[in-house]
């Protein structure tokens, strides 16, 4: 609920005003926008940046236009994902999540675990755990957005979380 | 749906797990020399475009009056031309017939004035009551 009146704030503060409404929904999005290129289409960064530049060019270059969005988060995710699928089937170059583990710190490692077992999982499995439980949407929302129906949605979460658990060999 | 509304310790687990990508400045700065609100507006190429397109239409309408004024024959327009002004006739109507002065009635009220009277449209003898008027009209009912 508070990121949904977010999301509404954040599309009023924008009719009202287009120049700050845009700062604070780059703020609130592109670094999640950019990870979610990254990590469900394996982008390279690079490719996921474009990929975000691509959706979000819109909200800069048309404000009259894309106030009338309803549903913020689900629009960004939306567009983004029709720019990374565009780039999806090109050559992939660049740093990819499996080279992460190279960074320092403990926390970093596990981040590159999660990045690395999140790249093992078919796509569909991998975009619909990637945006439910990092891009805090709903079932609902991922299903109009892959264009398949709820139950679909709910099993490929159920598959892709066991899978995770068992790349992982994660124990509670 | 129930057992997807409760969290999975694995769930919060995974949410835990912040990716490190970050937004770099070259995308902020790249949006920002894209966003209309940083463009003046004759700077952009589609609002020039519709002046250029609106300059040429209305430029093409004049030059297509000067065309045809051009062509027109140097006859002077009929609603330049001043209208004649006709004065009223203030002279008497010409009298056809009139009546002599020493009696006022036409010729045929003088005649009808002599005659005899040939009838009578008095209705002194007419019926009273309703017996009278059926025995009077009794061959027109």
């Amino acid at each position: 609920m508070k990121t949904e009146n977010t999301n509404e704030n954040l599309i009023s503060e924008y009719a009202k005003d287009p120049k700050r409404g845009f700062e604070q929904i780059y703020r609130t999005f592109a670094d999640r926008l950019v990870q979610y290129a990254v990590h469900s289409f394996r982008l390279s960064a690079e490719e996921g940046e474009d990929a975000v530049h691509e959706a979000l060019l819109p909200w800069v270059q048309d404000p009259l236009k894309m106030r009338e969005v309803k549903n913020l988060r689900a629009y960004l995710y939306a567009s983004l994902r029709n720019a990374c699928l565009k780039r999806a089937g090109q050559a992939r170059s660049g740093v990819m999540p499996e080279d992460m583990a190279a960074a320092e710190g403990p926390d970093i490692h596990l981040q590159a675990d999660v990045a690395n077992a999140l790249s093992r999982l078919p796509e569909d499995q991998r975009e619909t755990v990637y945006l439910k439980i990092w891009g805090d949407m709903t079932f609902a929302e991922i299903a109009e957005l892959q264009n398949v129906n709820l139950q679909t949605v709910a099993s490929r979460y159920r598959y892709a979380l066991a899978k995770l658990k068992e790349i992982l060999q994660w124990n509670p | 749906m129930e057992s997807m509304n409760n969290k999975d310790p694995f769930e919060s687990f995974l949410e835990k797990q912040s990716f490190s990508e970050k937004a770099s400045d070259s995308l902020r700065s790249r949006l920002e020399t894209s966003a209309s609100w940083n463009r003046p507006w004759w700077k952009n190429p589609t609002t020039i475009a519709f002046m250029a397109a609106c300059l040429i239409v209305v430029v093409s309408f004049l030059l297509l009056l000067v065309a045809r004024s051009a062509t027109k024959p140097l006859v002077k327009p009929m609603a330049e031309q001043v209208p004649v002004f006709e004065e009223p006739v203030s002279t008497p109507p010409e009298i056809i017939a009139q009546n002599g002065k020493s009696s006022p009635l036409s010729p045929f009220q003088q005649h009808l004035e002599d005659a005899e009277p040939e009838f009578n449209l008095s209705f002194i003898d007419r019926p009273v009551n309703f017996m009278q008027a059926r025995r009077e009209y009794a061959d027109l009912i």
